[in-house]
């Protein structure tokens, strides 16, 4: 993991009780193990459909890793159980400023257990948005401002925008590719007491 | 075309819908292709990247070899640039 990037906050439960949380490097090793093996164990597959119930980690990461400037990182409340991932490369095109460069965010995704979708009285709250604060930083470290990309599904439309993500014209797959503007990014970071 | 986000959403955070699928073609386009170099230190590794990204960027030290430097002078290399590049970390 950079360095640089904290490796510990603390998230809310369902309930309100404050959880300490680490960040560190996902390996396949530890998404087969503990993505992979792990999070759909209990959760039955008639309930309300998840986009992300067949993604194999282990795969995703092997395979993303291959790219120069992807970086794969967890979140865990107590290792080696793994409450969320995520994959993102540094170096893109910005969409918003074709000469800049962006961090682009191309896997995220919180195990079943925090999800209130499925559990709306247990688990941690937040944990998406922990992991992606953690790539805007990085973008932010490399001297791109904080640009990031990411695709949202219909759904998440609005909580990106209320993170202050700028809609672009780009339409992939079905779904609306956002940008975080450096104003926008730099903004995020102060509220989370990340930069001054 | 219309934009599912015109359409009535229902109230949900967001936080907890995963993102990706995208296949790699459709992806936006890497604009720099980022060496590492395998067993420098996560700092070496991080100023390479500064360096790559920020070629126009000119510090003391940074003709030299990265991979090479001792913790300090990294720190220091990474102050400079840090300065140079106007990143302020807490």
């Amino acid at each position: 993991m950079n360095p640089l990037l904290r490796t510990q906050a603390t998230l809310k439960s369902a309930g309100g009780r404050a959880v300490p949380v680490t960040f560190g490097d996902l390996t396949p090793e530890l998404a087969r193990d503990h993505i992979d093996r792990a999070w759909w164990q209990s959760v039955p597959a008639s309930g309300t459909p998840q986009e992300d119930r067949d993604w194999n980690w282990e795969h995703l990461t092997r395979e993303e890793l291959q790219a120069p400037g992807t970086f794969a990182m967890f979140i865990s409340e107590t290792l080696p159980a793994i409450d969320g991932a995520m994959l993102y490369q540094i170096g893109v095109a910005s969409i918003l400023e074709p000469t800049a460069r962006a961090a682009y965010v191309a896997f995220v995704a919180v195990a079943p257990q925090n999800r209130r979708s499925l559990f709306p009285d247990r688990g941690l709250r937040g944990v998406g948005e922990e992991l992606l604060a953690q790539a805007v930083m990085h973008a932010y470290l490399l001297g791109l401002g904080g640009r990031t990309i990411l695709e949202s599904l219909p759904a998440a439309e609005g909580f990106y925008e209320r993170l202050g993500f700028t809609r672009t014209r780009q339409v992939v797959e079905r779904l609306a590719r956002f940008e975080l503007r450096p104003p926008e990014a730099l903004q995020l970071l102060r509220k989370r007491g990340l930069i001054p | 075309m219309k934009s599912e986000a015109t359409m009535p959403q229902p109230r949900d955070d967001g936080a907890d819908l995963p993102i990706g699928g995208i296949p790699r073609s459709a992806r936006p386009r890497a604009s720099v292709s980022l060496r590492q170099s395998p067993g420098a230190s996560a700092l070496a590794q991080h100023i390479e990247m500064l360096c790559q990204l920020h070629p126009h960027v000119v510090t003391s030290n940074r003709r030299q070899d990265v991979a090479a430097m001792d913790e300090a002078t990294l720190r220091l290399l990474l102050e400079d640039i840090n300065a140079a590049l106007g990143i302020r970390t807490t």
